[in-house]
Parts: C-alpha cells; sequence; structure tokens
C-alpha cells in the first residue's frame, strides 16, 4: 500500500466521520457570527469612547480658572467624559475602582504657590502610565511655561491670541482596515484549524490503541510512508475545510476575502500542514488524547492572543510570533486583502512554508519508530 | 431458590432484547446460560446486575426484589463481566484492592482476601505488575479474581473464556467448579456447548430472547429426537458387513463410503456391542471407531433449525 | 469514598498528566496577562517634516518623549491613518518656521480620523505647544536668536505636576487574562472528565457500577474528584498570577479565589455533562471545544459584556459564562462578596443542572 493508498483511506475515515468535518466547518462560522456581531461595536467602541476624567479643583486662584476653562472648551469636551468631583478621595477612588482612567486635583492654595516657586504642583493620579490626560495637562502646562519663557527672554510679553495654530484635518475612513468581522473571520479559522490538529493526534493514537499501527509496521511498506500518508490524508481534510469556510464566510457575512487568492489559500494550505504535523508530533510523544488536546489548547490560545490582530507586536508577543504560524496568516491575509501589498503577504507565507517542511520533517522523525 | 426471573421482558427501542424469560435458579447450582450471539444472554445479566433496567417482570435475588434491594443484593453478587474490566494504570494489587474496597471490605480482611484471591487465580507472583504487561490468559483471571473476593452467594461469568488458549481455559472452568464447592452457586454464560455440557448443573437454552429449552444436560439431550451415529474406519470392506449390521436391533441405515462405515440407528438403542462383533464376525479390522453421543448443538438444532454458531 | 480516593490516586500518579493540567495553563495565562494588552493607550503619532529648522527638530523631539513617532510619507496619511497604524499626522510645510518667527501667524495642518476621540490629547499638547511658540515669537519680535532662546527656557523649565500611577493594575488585561482562565478551565474539564468515558471504553465503569455503588455515588465521588483536581488548578494559577507576576484582581484577591472555586464547580458540571452524551473521547472533546468557546465568546471572557450588542448579551445571559464574568467585573471594581451573591447563585444553579444532566439515571447505564 503507497503513501496514496494511505492519504485516501485516511481522508476517507475523516470525511466518514462527517460530524466532526462539519463542526470543523460550522463552529468557526457560529463564532464568526458571534465575535463579528459583537466587535463590530467593540471597534467603534475602542475608538469612541471618550476616556473618563475625575478632576477634584480644591484651589481658587487664576491657575485653576485657566485649567478650568480648558476643561470646558469644545475641543476636551468632545475628547473626554470629565467628572468634577467633589472631594479628594472620591476623585482617587474612582481611578482605584476602576471607574476613572485619571483623576487630576489641583491643590488648595496651587496658584499662589505657582506664583512664586514655579511649579504648577498639579497631582495627576492613574491607573496605567501612559494617560491620554496626562498629555492634556502637559500642555496646559506648556502654556503656562511660555509666561516664564518670555520673561527670560527679557520681552514684553505678547500672548497670541489665535486659538487655534493647528488646522485640524479629520480624514474619512475608507475601509482599508480589517473590520471586527473580517479580523475574527480570520481569528476564528485560525483557532479551528488549530483544533484541526487533533486530527492528527487522533489518528496517531487510535492507531496504536487499536494496534493499526502495528498493521503497518509489518506490512511490506516504506519506513516513512504510514506517516506521509496519515499526514496527507489529513492535511487535505483541514484544507478543504478551509476552503468551504473561505467561501461560506464569504456568501453568509460578506468577511473580506478580496486580496490575492493564491496567496491566502497557499497560507491556509501551509497553516493546515503546520497544525497537523504538531498534533501527529505531540500524539507520538504523549500517547495520550487528553495531553494532546490541553497542549494544543494552550498553544492555540496564546498564539491567538499574541497575533496583530488582538496584541501590538512587542515584548514576550513579538518573540512568539516570530513562531507562531497563526500571526504569519493573519499578516498574509491582511496584507494582500487590505494594503494589497502581496510581496509582504509572500514574505509571510514563505515563513510558514518553511515552519511547515521543518515540522513534517520533525512528523517524519517522530513516526518512524517502529515501536507499537 | 436463590434466583427467580419471572416473566422477564427488555426492549431496546424495535428490538425485543429478552421476551418473557423465566428462570429459577437453586442455590449450589451452576446455571449454564447457553445461546448464539445476540440471543439476550448478557442483556439478561445486565438486567440482573442492575445495568439494565427491565421493561417488564419481576427479578428476586435471594429473596428480595431487585428494585426495592438493588444496594444489598449487589453485595451478594460476583460478576465477571464478558471484556476484561481492570484498570490498565494500576497494579494487579492495586485493582484488587479497589474492587474489595466497594464490597466494603477493609483492613486485615481486606489483605487476607486480596491475597486469597492471588492465590486462587494463581497471580501472587504478578501481583505488581500492570495488567497491560499481562498476557491475555493472565487478565481473564485478573478479571475473575475481582469479582470473587467479597465471596459472593452468586457468582455471574458472562463469556469468561472467550479467546484464551486451552491451558488458561481448563484453568478457569476448574476453578469455576472449585468456587461452586466453596458454596458459591455460579450463572455462566457462553456460546461453547462443551464448556457448558462440561460444568453445569442446570442449563437454559435462550435465542431470539426467549429461553426455548433447560434442564439438565442429559434432560435436554433426552428431550430431543436425535439418531445416533457410529462411524468406523476398516482395513478392508466386506459387504456381508453391511447385511449383518442391518439386522441388527435398533440400526436404521448403514452404508460404506470407501473403507469408511457409518451405521445410523434409533436414540438408545444400545447396540454398540452388537455393531462391533458383527464387524468382527468377518475378520476384518477396525482401524478407528467414533460413536456419537447427541450433543447440546444437536439440541440447538433441533430446537431452531440452526446450528448454535452460525 | 473508594471511588474518590482511587481515581485521585491514578490521576496523581500520571505525572505527565499532571503537569500539562495544572502548570501549563499557569505558564501561558502568565503570557498573556504580562502581555496581553485590549487596546493600547500609547498615541502614535507622525510628523512630516518639509521644513527641517532646529525648531521643528525640537517639536519633533518634544512630541517623541510623549508618543510613538511613526514615519509615514505624505501619500501615506489617508492609509496610515484608516489603517490604525498612526493616531495623529502633522504636515509641517517648508518655510513654516520662517513664517513662525517674523510674523508669528502661520497655521500647520493636523490630520485625525474621523470619530477617533484617541488622538485628541496629542492634538491638544501639539496645539498648546505651537500657541506658546507663537506667543515667544511675536514677543521675541522677528528676532531669531531671541525666538531660540525663549523656545529654549520654554522647553527645558517645564512645569513639572506631581504624576502617579496609583493602582499599578490594568484592569483590562487582568479582565482578560481571567477570562481566559475560565475559558481554559471549562474546557480543560472536559478533558478530564472524560476519564469517565475512558473507564467506560475499559468497562471499569461497569463492574464498578455492579458493585454496591449507586451511579449517583459513584458520578458524585468522581465530580470530587475532579472539583479538587479543579482547586488544585486554580490556586497554582491565582498563587502564580497574583503572587509571582502580581496582576490585579480586585481589592481582596480571596473574593476573587472563592468566584473561581465556584467557577470549578461549574466546569466539572459542565465536563460531566458532556461525558455523559458523548459516546467516546474523541466527540467528548470536540463537544467540549465547540461549546465552550463559543460560549466564552457570548459569554464575555474576550470582552467585556457591555460592549458587545444587546442581542449578543442576551443570549450570553443563557450560560454561566457571562455570570461568572459580570461577578469577575464587580470584584475587579471591588464590589463586596454581597453584590456578587445573585451571579454566583445563579452559577450554582446552572451548575446543578448540568450534574443532574450528566448524572441523569438514564434507563440504561449499558446504552
Amino acid at each position: 500500500m503507497g503513501i496514496l493508498n494511505i492519504s485516501y483511506y485516511t481522508f476517507l475515515k475523516n470525511i466518514r466521520d462527517w460530524k466532526y468535518v462539519a463542526l470543523l466547518i460550522i463552529a468557526p462560522l457560529v463564532t464568526i457570527m458571534i465575535t463579528g456581531y459583537s466587535t463590530s461595536n467593540i471597534d467603534k467602541h475602542t475608538l469612541t469612547t471618550k476616556k473618563v476624567i475625575a478632576v477634584y479643583i480644591e484651589d481658587k486662584g487664576d491657575i485653576s480658572d485657566k485649567f478650568n476653562t480648558l476643561l470646558k472648551s469644545p475641543d476636551v469636551k468632545n475628547a473626554f467624559d470629565i467628572r468634577f468631583e467633589s472631594s479628594y478621595n472620591d476623585g482617587y477612588n474612582m481611578v482605584l475602582y476602576g471607574k476613572a482612567d485619571t483623576f487630576i486635583y489641583l491643590g488648595k492654595g496651587l496658584s499662589k504657590s505657582f506664583n512664586s516657586s514655579g511649579n504648577s504642583g498639579i497631582k495627576v493620579y492613574s491607573d496605567n502610565s501612559v494617560p491620554a490626560a496626562k498629555l492634556l495637562v502637559e500642555g496646559f502646562e506648556n502654556s503656562l511655561n511660555t509666561i516664564n519663557a518670555i520673561s527670560g527672554i527679557k520681552s514684553k510679553p505678547v500672548i497670541a491670541d489665535v486659538p487655534n495654530a493647528v488646522n485640524e484635518v479629520s480624514v474619512q475612513p475608507i475601509g482599508k482596515t480589517p473590520s471586527g468581522l473580517d479580523r475574527w473571520t480570520y481569528l476564528n479559522m485560525l483557532i479551528f484549524l488549530f483544533y484541526g490538529a487533533l486530527l492528527g493526534s487522533f489518528g496517531v493514537i487510535n492507531g496504536v490503541r487499536k494496534n493499526t499501527l502495528l498493521r503497518f509496521n509489518i506490512a511490506p511498506i516504506g519506513r516513512y510512508s504510514n506517516v506521509t500518508g496519515q499526514f496527507l490524508g489529513n492535511l487535505l481534510t483541514l484544507f478543504l475545510c478551509s476552503a468551504v469556510t473561505i467561501i461560506a464566510s464569504r456568501l453568509l457575512f460578506g468577511s473580506n476575502w478580496n486580496g490575492n487568492i493564491v496567496l491566502i489559500l497557499l497560507s491556509f494550505l501551509f497553516y493546515s500542514s503546520i497544525s497537523i504535523s504538531l498534533g501527529m508530533i505531540f500524539g507520538y510523544i504523549s500517547r495520550k488524547i487528553s495531553l494532546c488536546t490541553v497542549v494544543i489548547l494552550c498553544v492555540n490560545v496564546l498564539f491567538v492572543n499574541a497575533t496583530n490582530a488582538l496584541s501590538p507586536d512587542v515584548g514576550f508577543f513579538k518573540y512568539v510570533n516570530i513562531v507562531s504560524p497563526h500571526n504569519y496568516v493573519y499578516k498574509a491575509i491582511t496584507n494582500t486583502v487590505f494594503s494589497g501589498a502581496d510581496s509582504k503577504s509572500l514574505a509571510s507565507v514563505a515563513a510558514l512554508a518553511i515552519e511547515a517542511i521543518l515540522l513534517f520533517v520533525l512528523t517524519a522523525a517522530a513516526g518512524r519508530r517502529r515501536t507499537a | 431458590m436463590i434466583v427467580e426471573v419471572k416473566n422477564l421482558v427488555k426492549r431496546y427501542k424495535d428490538v425485543l432484547a429478552v421476551d418473557n424469560v423465566n428462570l429459577n435458579i437453586q442455590e449450589g447450582e451452576i446455571f449454564g446460560l447457553l445461546g448464539p450471539n445476540g440471543a439476550g444472554k448478557t442483556t439478561t445479566i445486565n438486567v440482573l446486575t442492575g445495568l439494565s433496567k427491565a421493561d417488564g417482570g419481576e427479578i428476586k435475588i435471594s429473596g428480595r426484589n431487585l428494585n426495592t434491594h438493588e444496594m444489598e443484593i449487589k453485595q451478594d453478587l460476583g460478576i465477571v463481566p464478558q471484556d476484561i474490566a481492570v484498570f490498565e494504570d494500576l497494579t494487579a494489587y492495586e485493582n484488587l484492592c479497589y474492587f474489595a474496597r466497594l464490597y466494603r471490605l477493609k483492613g486485615p480482611l481486606l489483605k487476607e482476601r486480596v491475597e486469597e484471591a492471588l492465590e486462587f487465580t494463581g497471580l501472587t507472583e504478578k501481583k505488581d505488575i500492570y495488567p497491560k504487561k499481562f498476557s491475555g490468559g493472565m487478565k481473564r483471571r485478573l478479571n475473575i479474581a475481582c469479582a470473587i473476593m467479597h465471596h459472593p452467594k452468586l457468582i455471574i461469568l458472562d463469556e469468561p473464556t472467550v479467546g484464551i488458549d486451552p491451558q488458561s481455559r481448563n484453568h478457569i472452568l476448574e476453578s469455576i467448579k472449585k468456587l461452586n464447592q466453596l458454596g458459591s452457586t455460579v450463572i455462566y454464560t457462553s456460546h461453547y456447548m462443551e464448556e457448558v455440557d462440561e460444568i453445569c448443573t442446570k442449563i437454559a437454552i435462550m435465542d431470539h430472547g426467549r429461553v426455548i429449552a433447560k434442564g439438565t444436560g442429559d434432560e435436554l439431550k433426552a428431550f430431543v429426537a436425535v439418531d445416533e451415529k457410529v462411524t468406523a474406519e476398516l482395513a478392508s470392506v466386506n459387504y456381508t458387513i453391511v447385511d449383518n449390521i442391518k439386522k441388527i436391533r435398533g440400526v436404521k441405515d448403514c452404508s460404506i463410503n470407501g473403507k469408511q462405515l457409518v451405521v445410523v440407528s434409533e436414540k438408545h438403542s444400545k447396540n454398540l456391542g452388537s455393531i462391533i462383533n458383527a464387524i468382527s464376525d468377518t475378520d476384518t479390522e477396525i482401524l478407528s471407531l467414533n460413536a456419537e453421543k447427541p450433543t447440546l448443538e444437536g439440541v440447538f438444532l433441533t430446537l431452531t433449525g440452526r446450528k448454535l454458531r452460525d | 469514598m473508594t471511588v474518590l480516593s482511587n481515581n485521585l490516586k491514578r490521576i496523581l500518579k500520571n505525572k505527565l498528566q499532571l503537569l500539562v493540567i495544572i502548570i501549563l495553563p499557569s505558564i501561558f495565562l502568565t503570557f498573556i496577562a504580562l502581555y496581553m494588552s485590549p487596546e493600547s493607550t500609547t498615541n502614535n503619532v507622525s510628523i512630516i517634516d518639509m521644513d527641517k529648522t532646529e525648531y521643528t527638530q525640537m517639536l519633533t523631539r518634544v512630541l517623541g518623549d510623549k508618543a510613538k513617532l511613526i514615519a509615514i510619507d505624505k501619500d501615506q496619511i489617508r492609509e496610515k491613518l484608516d489603517g490604525l497604524n498612526t493616531d495623529y499626522v502633522l504636515v509641517i510645510d517648508q518655510g513654516f518656521t520662517q513664517r513662525l518667527i517674523e510674523a508669528g501667524d502661520v497655521k500647520i495642518n493636523g490630520y485625525y480620523l474621523a470619530g477617533s476621540v484617541k488622538s485628541a490629547a496629542i492634538r491638544e499638547f501639539v496645539e498648546s505647544f505651537i500657541n506658546s511658540s507663537k506667543s515667544i515669537a511675536l514677543s521675541a519680535n522677528g528676532n531669531s536668536d531671541k525666538f531660540y532662546e525663549g523656545m529654549k527656557i520654554y522647553t527645558a523649565s517645564g512645569q513639572k505636576m506631581n504624576f502617579k500611577i496609583i493602582t499599578g493594575k490594568n484592569r483590562n488585561s487582568s479582565y482578560i487574562t481571567l477570562g481566559m482562565l475560565l475559558m481554559f478551565m471549562l474546557f480543560s474539564s472536559v478533558v478530564y472528565t472524560a476519564q469517565i468515558l475512558n473507564d467506560k471504553e475499559s468497562r471499569t465503569f461497569y463492574r464498578t457500577i455492579t458493585a454496591p455503588v449507586s451511579l449517583k455515588s459513584y458520578m458524585l465521588q468522581n465530580v470530587l474528584v475532579f472539583v479538587l483536581t479543579s482547586i488544585i488548578q486554580v490556586t497554582i494559577v491565582f498563587f502564580v498570577l497574583k503572587f509571582l507576576v502580581g496582576i490585579y484582581m480586585g481589592e481582596a484577591v480571596i473574593k476573587m479565589y472563592l468566584l473561581y472555586i465556584t467557577a470549578a464547580v461549574l466546569c466539572v458540571s459542565f465536563g460531566v455533562a458532556v461525558s455523559s452524551v458523548s459516546k467516546n473521547t474523541l466527540q467528548a472533546i470536540f463537544i467540549g471545544l465547540f461549546i465552550s468557546l463559543p460560549a466564552s465568546f457570548l459569554g464575555g471572557c474576550w470582552w467585556e459584556n457591555n460592549l458587545s450588542p444587546e442581542i449578543v448579551r442576551t443570549i450570553g445571559k443563557f450560560t454561566p459564562v457571562y455570570w461568572i464574568m459580570e461577578a469577575v467585573k464587580k470584584l475587579l471594581d471591588n464590589s463586596s462578596m454581597l453584590k456578587i451573591g445573585g451571579d454566583i447563585l445563579i452559577v450554582l444553579m446552572f451548575s446543578v443542572v448540568l450534574f443532574l444532566l450528566g448524572t441523569w439515571k438514564k434507563e440504561d447505564i449499558t446504552a
């Protein structure tokens, strides 16, 4: 029995278990529906939700008045949700209990001491290191500095009365960004196709359990025929699932696949190959389906969270993304679909190809052991 | 009466697996439940052991109703399931301890009984080995050991000799007889009629969910009309033998096929001596002789028109 | 309690399984807790400087301190803003500095994505910087040296506010991490409750049931083993996350811990229910995967429920995940145990229903 025969029977076995194959297609479609629908809301939320800033102005003086005027200016009011608190503790607790992003406090006698010490003494409390309100206060302090600077060059202060030095131009979106639906279409496909790795694990483990592996070992076939045949059969199954999901997501939800379809399909082909290889390797090593499943689940969730779709490419995630097939596929798709950058997309596909080949070699090495 | 089953009915959707079965098993018997695969033996056992709920009928074990006294009854039962049911990730000894505890054995008594069961099944030296390293016969023996530690009043063995070598099989059959001598009543299901014939004191034959015959082995064989057949291999052929033999009382037919002589007699003719004499009288040497008695196989064939292992 | 002690022994005996079920989640959740940031708070700013003077370099330097500078070309403005690569683009025309110093009356173009408030603070900052520059230029009366001297004083002597990070927590990151933990627990419970299926496959389940052990007692003891395993898992994960990684879990970590113990009970019930409707391990794992993931989306493991559309939220309420994540949210905002009492009650009710579903005495145990 040759490689093609083995892959044919593996494929046949897979699609005979049509319920599992159907799940591999239907489950991502269901989650695409949920997440696509939900995230359209969330994307809008991230861009348009005003940060809550708690403010308590205890001071009564010119600086507080100026700051108050700034807070009430239309620009600031449009961009921030300013909450005036009635005590220091109230404001502080707003941040402490996660109800506000930042608390700005202008203490008693601040204007007075500013005029004498030259230090604004505005206190800013936040729950993170880069709150937007910090910039707001820094901008305000800059305007206070102006007076110092002018007196420093011993000139008669002339304050520019043109309020808008910056001509703000708002740019309308042109649809070059993956929408929530698009992002989650790709992510859900990545998640579920990675679980397809279990097809590989089950094949290997059942082979050991039901002694069919033994049959292959004693049959007059090449050392690598069995492992290669199984690999190809599973790859075919998974790749077909991904193709069907692409078409269905497009038809049902209008997910965006308007890129170079060859690159997209290639990236999914290599991705399927990587996940099948991983599944088979874990299967050969652990020989326990429960262990394979937990490992695949962990790796999957970590890789999904590390993709550029959900996290910035920094810190540990940057290193995860060097090996993560998830991110390469994501980059390959978004580059060709949204930026039209097929060459960048091709680079990601190449990385996937290298990874797929390496893992296949490992799979073959793991599967060549003849012990049943 | 240790087991009384009245009008037991069990259905799986449209299939009537057990159809109005009545069984009465006396204390101290080895009761054989014989029938082809799918006859309803295992289903009957499952209902008896509480694994399946009956759709109709009444079951009493030791005079107690199974529905109302399930836990007490289970304490008196020892079950050897058809499939080997032991934990592969626990050693033989640990397996036995676990099952013994389930039957509320503990302390020194538990230890004693576990050792006893190991001894009984000849596994004492293998007690610290994981069952996955056992041979098929050893697994079967461990499977039995797990069921006998609490000295059950009723031991149910569901095809305990499937797929093992003759030696292990004999060991198991001997063990069953020994257990019976020690005071346990045994229910033994099998589709090997020779085994049932060998060890059972009472037999019920099941087919298509019904008990089609019951009694002792001899009673069953007597119950059906089956001719007796004698086959002899002769050194030379002498056709006068045929004529002589045909004159013997009870002989229905006699024929020669090559050097083989076949004599068919009525049941209980007791004419084997006369047949041998008739052959000897012609100075013909008998190379071999085979007298076939009615078997349970024959009984089944008569009752159903099918062979037991069809 | 024989079944309990036996199964516990079997789980503890398998070192590899123990490692994977208990240690692995801690490791991967640590990474997620450390690096997952559901929304970036840093501003990305691009400056297209066609003037290239000392002043524009000064502006670039100051902005570089406040935001991440992203280099783009002039014809990429729209694309980069739309692709969320940058939040704000400043275009400085040639001769800008010259005109500023001479007349003080200049305008600079700043681009941002319509509808986005993310760039508001940086816009305010740039505006105040250039307004100040204009005032200094006017005061310097067209004298370039004086202007730069003034700008130097302006940028060097700055008013320094008193900035403090008071919680050091990243609430959103905590929320997501706890959500991932719940999703993981939900799924891994299926993996180890599949032990029941293994026992069915090895027939030891039937053997145990034929002993004087009722199905309810068998299931209950098994559930206790799984709950115990799950509690060990939660305890280790909490220990790592709280004391080694130091993520924020509300004011009193014990409340969150208790909530997750409740979640452990729920997850085990879920696992038992899945195992009882599945015929074999493969089926159980697939069903587990394909229920736990959508449930985690609907219930708010990946983002807070109030961000979901009404309909998704309504459907989510029919999953226990929703109520656990609601309680997580409340605890992160330091609500009292009393306030999450309702949520916990609902979760426990779900657990009971799922447990009954899993142990419902079927007509036939053998079927």
